[in-house]
């Protein structure tokens, strides 16, 4: 540990030393990229993160002077993951710098995978706005290159934090479209209802029993089988008991399923948010009664 | 003589030092204390009776709420006093253990963030659960719900988990298409790199003669630019010596 800091920061200025010489033959930056290079991971083997990161840093400098964009955002990436351990902020930074350096070459499947590491890191911070800005880039990225598969896993993402969000309408938008694409994939249209019942549920929450109905009618014209299922129970229930305001109805409704299948905690903060509605409305009516 | 300013960094830093050991200790005692009300809290939602049911939720919600504060400021002032040892490590210049405690009291504190925010996750989804389904109606559900063991239930339960199987499935072969197409890109990029190695290796021996002329071209350079430099330096000398 102590001699492998040592080392590196020994590396370090003779890198330092070597840019500030004045290079007669052959390039300056190839060099002193090599001794950064050297030194972050002599840095990364005493696990000082910090200095590795900004060695990593001054590399990406480097090879951007030798027009190595590639290398540039490897380097980029590299940081990323050193500050990862100390300091998500700086790392965020560096995957944006990387992403763009992607972009720029035309890598954009490798743009797609590290922005979707922005987003996980952001979801671990529990930072749901930007985790979900950036799903959604990663989604459009994967898209473009038609990896329709993990472009759905970035929608998934998408649709739950919208609800939690209260943006219901792009969640019911994006769980329909992957239910539709799921019913065309023999693999996968088993687990279309899973996607119909999380539909529904942000549709309950836009407390609209018009809108409600309409949408249980086209799920049934989607997936024939899905109107025998006790997922279109639920939905169909609940919406009667939003219909006749009735809460103890609700709640024997929810218990029910509950008792079968245990709700997620998505789950349950949505319908928990249109218990915590319909309840105002009850209270409201008994205050006019 | 030693350095006053000097005893008095490394008095600071020990005092820091204790009073950090000791806020982690009082953090790793107050987490096993949360984690053990989170599941008292799950066994007190899921009670029978109306009458137990109706006093423990609310008064380990009050305890567990303040418990939360409490944690959380001393989660705050933990990073308060790992800044200030930063600070007191920095100032006192490289010394390489002083280094290894600083990263070793940074990961704990990281250790102890993490795992609080875990367990409150846990808390409150367990407390939106138990919200959800909890009604003025309890006893005539626990009266209809242990009346209902019925093969029919029984059928309902069993379909259930096969949905949940058949999720569970469906993210494997999520994970199963996503690696198909990144090896089916990795195929066509290796196909293309064998094209071009192979069109490498025809002109392999136009490359060596080419690289050969190249050296021979460098060197040659090298020499007339030697010989030229000489050739002035020493007619510089002639011209300066016979001024």
């Amino acid at each position: 540990m102590a001699d492998q800091l040592s080392k590196g920061e020994e590396f370090e200025k003779k890198a330092e030393k070597k840019l500030s010489g004045w290079g007669l033959f052959g390039s300056k930056y190839e060099d002193a990229a090599d001794l950064f290079d050297k030194a972050a991971n002599c840095f990364k083997l005493a696990k000082s993160w910090d200095k590795a990161g900004a060695t990593y840093l001054k590399l990406a400098s480097c090879h951007l002077k030798l027009e190595s964009k590639h290398e540039a955002a490897q380097a980029h990436v590299d940081a990323a993951h050193c500050y990862k351990k100390t300091n998500i902020n700086e790392s965020v930074s560096c995957l944006d710098r990387a992403v763009n350096l992607f972009c720029d070459i035309g890598r954009l499947s490798m743009a797609a995978r590290y922005l979707k590491e922005i987003a996980e890191l952001y979801e671990g911070e529990q930072n749901i706005e930007q985790a979900l800005v950036y799903y959604e880039k990663s989604a459009d990225f994967f898209q473009n290159e038609e990896v329709t598969t993990s472009a759905n896993q970035c929608k998934q993402k998408v649709a739950q934090f919208a609800a939690q969000l209260e943006q219901y309408q792009k969640s019911i938008d994006i769980y329909e479209e992957i239910a539709r694409q799921s019913l065309n994939n023999n693999l996968l249209k088993y687990g279309v209802k899973g996607h119909l019942l999380n539909a529904g549920i942000c549709q309950l929450c836009k407390e609209d029993v018009v809108a409600i109905t309409n949408a249980l009618e086209r799920y049934q014209e989607l997936d024939p089988t899905f109107s025998g299922t006790r997922e279109y129970r639920l939905l169909a229930d609940i919406a009667a008991a939003i219909d006749e305001e009735d809460v103890a109805k609700f709640t024997d409704v929810v218990k029910e399923f509950d008792s079968m299948t245990p709700l997620d905690s998505w789950k349950t903060t949505l319908l928990l948010r249109v218990k915590e509605k319909l309840k105002a409305k009850e209270l409201e009516e008994d205050d006019l009664t | 003589m030693r350095d006053p300013n000097l005893e008095l960094q490394e008095s600071g830093w020990e005092e820091l030092r204790k009073e950090a050991r000791k806020i982690e200790g009082d953090l790793d005692v107050k987490l096993s204390s949360y984690a053990k009300l989170g599941a008292r809290f799950t066994q007190g939602g899921s009670g029978s009776g109306y009458v137990d049911s109706g006093s423990p939720p609310i008064g380990s919600s009050r305890s567990w709420k303040s418990m939360e504060m409490e944690i959380q400021s001393l989660l705050e002032k933990l990073l308060d006093i790992n800044d200030s040892m930063s600070r007191c490590a920095a100032s006192a210049g490289p010394a390489t253990s002083v280094t290894q405690k600083l990263a070793r009291h940074r990961d704990i504190l990281h250790e102890f963030t993490q795992e609080f925010r875990r367990i409150k996750g846990n808390i409150n989804s367990m407390r939106e659960h138990a919200e959800l389904l909890s009604s003025v109606r309890d006893d005539i559900t626990d009266f209809k719900t242990s009346g209902s063991m019925s093969p029919r239930m029984q059928l309902l339960r069993e379909r259930a988990a096969i949905h949940g199987s058949i999720s569970h499935i469906d993210d494997v072969i999520s994970q199963a298409q996503a690696t198909r197409a990144v090896l089916g890109s990795q195929r066509t990029l290796f196909t293309d790199v064998q094209g071009k190695v192979k069109v490498l290796g025809d002109k392999f021996p136009m490359i060596r003669s080419l690289l050969g002329s190249i050296r021979r071209r460098r060197s040659r350079d090298t020499l007339i630019l030697s010989a030229v430099i000489a050739a002035c330096t020493l007619f510089l000398i002639i011209y300066w010596l016979s001024k």
